[in-house]
């Protein structure tokens, strides 16, 4: 027996050293020329590579506009082969870069990352992304204004061109169009709307992300707009008492609430579930196209619709970026740039395909590429992009959200 | 010849600091068994019997001394490689082998074929008497047929030297006698040297060459039944053996007295002076006719008063009481019905019956 | 007399049913169903659209099934050369500082494996051990071993030196001992072990992904995102695979482990027919 347990682990040591293959240094330096050099040389330096793309990996959709769509095109126009590799939470990479970089790993697997608000955040605080490499992508030269607030910050959060916007998200109320006439378009008119159904209006409990999105309007609109809010939170000596209008507010409409306020549901899955069996009468959401994808799955009734509110919603944009120690620095470029293309984006808006809002200035737009984003069949639940485009709110940045959950907690849900 | 010589062998067990284990040590014995003999070393248990077959066996490794088979020293060689074979208290059997695969395992050990092996096996089999059993398995059998098994499975391989650890003392008394026949039997039909371990006299006397008395980890004596039954080294021995009357006294002038029990007549034959026991067996000690007078000068007479009766298969064994000490002695079932108890019989014992050991 | 064990067969089988079958009918029929709406006991209508992305789609189910089942065997492998010898010491030798050794090799099963696997995860870094396989097998044997090693020593409790002691006085090497006399008892706890590592292996999601980086795709792998991510349909229909994945492995070492048996009996049992 010992002989054999001495024979395994001599095996193994030779695997070991077999896969700890010696790391080339010049790599790094090879790839900041990529910041530099010409277009050309980055497409042609990109053929043949394996570029992993992580993502999260639960939703069908998502997962087949990437496998099905992008991939095959990637591989035939510009010989990269996209290998999406399925995450349960950005975070999850985040923290794995984090123990890379720590180790000194030079050569990772992370081509492209997919994240916004926070985990950029994080990932650029901590020096986790590659480079400013947005400026050299032909698509983001052409349709993308880099001046745009949704596009120069993220959650607040400059960007610096660490990240490429690859879509965008607005918030959406749902709505029952047999069960709700005129669906309440401003928080004063939501309260009286209350009022009048008691029990058919709820919203998650904070700290759930949408949940927590639905408050940030709540604010806007109680405490006398966004722009106060786009310096950092300790700028504002008196926020406290800023606040106070907006739990008053909630509080206010809490006897109305679903079963009678004394709880939230936990989130906003039950929240769907609740609209979906008819108990609640609204429901809402941060992805405008998901009411549409919910009826094609035959969980909301046909008659499911969304709307926004008078006075705009949140929209936020997410990102695609390269970590520092990518090895396929221009495959992951030429696969970012392509999934940038008015092709890829509109391929994108099709809820047949994903339901994902165009990250592209449709300004910028030729007219062909506007009537193609315009010609896509979003479903009767979606609103039109024009609509969307004309009501948008910028986000609040995570300072201030960390704030608004913790006095939720203590304001709301207390008593 | 390939004779077993124990060269001084001991071992100790357990060191004074570790609680928990008894210290125990085999004092060293030195012994030569002859090829073909059936050896026994009786003792009662924990006297160190099993301690000394397992260093044999190799099992445990001795402190001190050699082990010699013939021109060949053992001391060394591993338990596999000794070509012994050894029979335990239970059975053993590899319960996922049939029983033929079971005997044949020591000559898939020596790397025999198999048509061989099976052969053999089968032969060895039907020697104790379990021809046809040889494709069930281990559970499927009595316990007297699975150390039957046992027994031949260690037998198939023709061991220069057949090690046996108290084998049948799981058996009932009945299957253990008539283990004992088939053993016997086979030991002479195969000449195979036996060593066999054992707390049981009768067992040792009816199967045994010679045997060794161990106690408290010390070979005390060896000999053949009759030796040791009749010329005990000491009264260890003479009791373990089952003697009863044993009278303590001195030896002075050629005579034998034991002051407290009011004894004392010539003592010529013991060879010794000074304190002794005297040994009686208890079939020496005879009933006088009451009205016999033949008072003899070889004779020693007494009287006792019946203490107790037992029927003992066949014969009666009678304790009698006199001077304050209880002896004991073998009555005939015509005898008995001549006393009863309570009552004064005359008894002697002939004085060349008599046997003493020093104190 | 009769009823009684009819009853009770009838109680267990209902038992069965009720805790091991019942569980998974809400998950078929989710998996096939297409607008199941809340107060409806059943689905109105089905579709196979979830089995149909899980199998058929470009989500490389079964690849990944392959690579979850060639890690948990190889890690059962690795483990079971790893328990017999370590078990054989714990369960018979008096070895100073057992206690320590034991609370080392259990601690596995008290700390989550996600402390200990941030650890591993800098240390693979460095040796390059993330992404591969080989990565992923090392680090599944730390949540494994404990269980194998533990029911590995009851069964060398239950086996007494006797035996080993007999077989060698019969002329068996180190080898023929362990091989004829051990190995053979030792086989139901090593089954019983084994049984736990492959389904421990097969479970787990974070150790794989860290270790893997993502580059090691078993199925939990493809699963989890699914379960957080609210598309219950195919949730459902991952865990099903998972689970007939599991079962399945588990009735394989059982079926092997039977024909192993078997094949003794019969053997033997044709002879005495004869």
């Amino acid at each position: 027996m010992k002989k054999i347990s001495l024979m395994a682990s001599g095996l193994l040591v030779l695997v070991l050293a077999a896969c700890s293959n010696e790391t080339g240094n010049s790599a790094a330096e090879e790839a900041d020329s990529l910041l530099k050099s010409d277009w050309k040389n980055v497409t042609e330096e990109a053929a043949g590579q394996e570029v992993n793309m992580y993502m999260w990996g639960g939703n069908e959709n998502i997962n087949r506009y990437l496998d099905e769509w992008v991939a095959p095109r990637l591989q035939e126009e510009h010989d990269v082969e996209l290998n999406r590799v399925p995450v349960n939470d950005a975070q999850d990479f985040v923290n794995q870069l984090v123990d890379e970089k720590s180790a000194d790993k030079t050569e990772g697997s992370m081509d492209i990352i997919w994240i916004n608000g926070e985990n950029f955040k994080a990932a650029k605080d901590n020096g986790l992304l590659w480079g400013n490499f947005t400026g050299q992508l032909p698509n983001f030269q052409d349709y993308i204004d880099p001046e745009a607030p949704e596009v120069a910050a993220d959650f607040g959060e400059p960007v610096e061109g660490l990240e490429a916007p690859w879509g965008k998200a607005q918030f959406v109320l749902v709505y029952d169009e047999d069960k709700v006439k005129n669906p309440p378009k401003s928080m004063e008119e939501l309260a009286a709307w209350a009022k009048e159904n008691p029990g058919k209006f709820t919203y998650p409990a904070l700290p759930d992300f949408t949940g927590s999105a639905f408050i940030r309007h709540v604010l806007y609109e109680t405490t006398g707009g966004h722009e106060q809010y786009q310096q950092p939170a300790a700028e504002i000596a008196d926020l406290e008492t800023r606040l106070e209008p907006m739990w008053q507010y909630l509080n206010g409409i809490e006897p109305y609430l679903w079963r009678k306020g004394e709880t939230y549901p936990e989130s906003l899955a039950k929240q769907e579930q609740l609209f979906a069996s008819g108990e609640v009468w609204m429901t809402m959401s941060y992805d405008p196209a998901l009411a549409a994808s919910e009826v094609l799955k035959g969980r909301f009734p046909e008659s499911t619709r969304t709307y926004v509110l008078d006075g705009g919603t949140l929209a936020n944009t997410h990102y695609l970026s390269i970590p520092f120690n990518s090895s396929q620095k221009a495959g992951a470029m030429v696969a970012i740039n392509e999934m940038m293309s008015p092709e890829a984006q509109t391929a994108k808006l099709s809820p047949k395909n994903w339901g994902d809002l165009s990250a592209l200035d449709f300004e910028k737009l030729s007219a062909e590429q506007q009537q193609a984003l315009n010609d896509v069949d979003l479903g009767a639940a979606t609103l039109p992009i024009e609509e969307l485009e004309q009501k948008r709110l910028p986000e609040l940045s995570s300072d201030y959200i960390e704030i608004i959950e913790k006095g939720w907690m203590e304001n709301v849900a207390k008593d | 010849m390939s004779e077993l010589r124990i060269v001084n062998i001991e071992k100790q067990y357990g060191s004074l600091q570790q609680t928990g284990s008894r210290a125990f040590s085999l004092k060293p014995v030195d012994l030569a068994i002859q090829e073909g003999e059936f050896f026994s070393l009786l003792g009662p248990s924990g006297c160190g019997k099993t301690t000394l077959l397992k260093l044999v066996a190799g099992l445990l490794e001795a402190d001190k001394g050699e082990l010699w088979m013939g021109d060949a020293d053992l001391t060394r060689v591993p338990p596999e490689a000794r070509k012994f074979a050894m029979v335990f208290q239970q059975p053993l059997l590899f319960p996922h082998m049939t029983v033929e695969d079971n005997v044949a395992f020591g000559l898939k050990m020596q790397k025999s074929g198999k048509k061989e092996r099976i052969e053999r096996a089968r032969n060895m089999l039907s020697r104790v008497g379990l021809e046809g059993y040889g494709r069930r398995f281990p559970n499927e059998l009595s316990g007297g047929q699975q150390q039957r098994v046992a027994l031949a499975r260690a037998l198939v391989t023709n061991p220069r030297l057949l090690l046996m650890d108290e084998p049948f003392s799981a058996l009932d008394p009945s299957l253990r006698e008539e283990m004992r026949e088939l053993l016997g039997r086979i030991q002479k039909e195969l000449r195979v040297t036996v060593v066999f371990v054992t707390h049981d006299r009768e067992e040792a006397f009816h199967l045994s060459d010679r045997i060794g008395i161990m106690s408290e980890g010390e070979l005390l004596q060896v000999g053949t039944a009759k030796e040791l039954y009749e010329q005990p080294a000491s009264t260890k021995v003479a009791s373990f053996l089952g003697m009863k009357n044993i009278i303590p006294g001195a030896i002075s002038e050629g005579r034998f007295a034991a002051t407290s029990a009011g004894v004392d007549f010539p003592a010529a034959e013991a060879g010794l002076t000074g304190p002794a026991f005297l040994i009686l067996r208890a079939e020496t000690l005879q009933l006088m006719n009451s009205n016999a007078q033949t008072v003899r000068k070889d004779r020693w007479n007494f009287e006792g008063i019946v203490q107790s009766l037992r029927f003992n298969h066949g014969f009666y064994t009678c304790k009698v009481e006199m001077g304050g000490l209880e002896l004991e002695c073998s009555l005939s079932g015509q005898q008995v019905q001549s006393i009863s108890r309570g009552q004064t019989v005359p008894l002697a014992v002939d004085l060349k019956d008599m046997y003493w050991v020093a104190q | 007399m009769k009823g009684f064990p009819r009853f009770i067969k009838a109680f267990l089988f209902l038992f069965l049913f009720v805790f091991i079958v019942f569980p998974f009918v809400p998950l078929v029929l989710s998996s096939i169903s297409y607008g199941w709406q809340w107060p409806n006991v059943l689905p109105e209508s089905f579709s196979l659209r979830a089995w149909e992305y899980v199998l058929f789609g470009s989500s490389d189910t079964l690849r990944a099934i392959g690579v979850s089942l060639s890690i948990a065997l190889i890690v059962t492998a690795v483990n079971v050369v790893l328990a017999v010898p370590a078990a054989n010491a714990l369960a018979r030798y008096q070895i100073k500082g057992k206690w320590l050794v034991e609370a080392i090799l259990f601690a596995p099963i008290v700390i989550p494996p996600f402390v200990a696997v941030m650890g591993i995860h800098l240390t693979f870094l460095r040796i390059g051990l993330t992404e591969t396989i080989l990565g992923v097998v090392l680090a599944h044997i730390s949540p494994t071993l404990p269980y194998v090693v533990r029911s590995v020593i009851i069964s060398y409790n239950t086996l007494s030196t006797d035996w080993e002691d007999q077989a060698r006085m019969l002329g068996a090497g180190a080898f023929s001992r362990f091989y004829h006399v051990v190995l053979p008892h030792l086989l139901p706890g090593i089954a019983a072990g084994a049984s736990l590592s492959i389904l421990i292996s097969l479970s787990q999601y974070l150790i794989t992904f860290i270790i893997g980086s993502g580059r090691v795709v078993t199925l939990p792998i493809l699963l989890f995102p699914f379960i957080s991510g609210g598309d219950p349909a195919i949730a459902s229909a991952y865990s099903l695979l998972f689970a007939a994945m599991a079962i399945g492995t588990l009735m394989g070492l059982d079926f092997a482990l039977k024909r192993y048996y078997r094949n003794k009996k019969t053997a033997a049992g044709k002879t005495v027919e004869e």
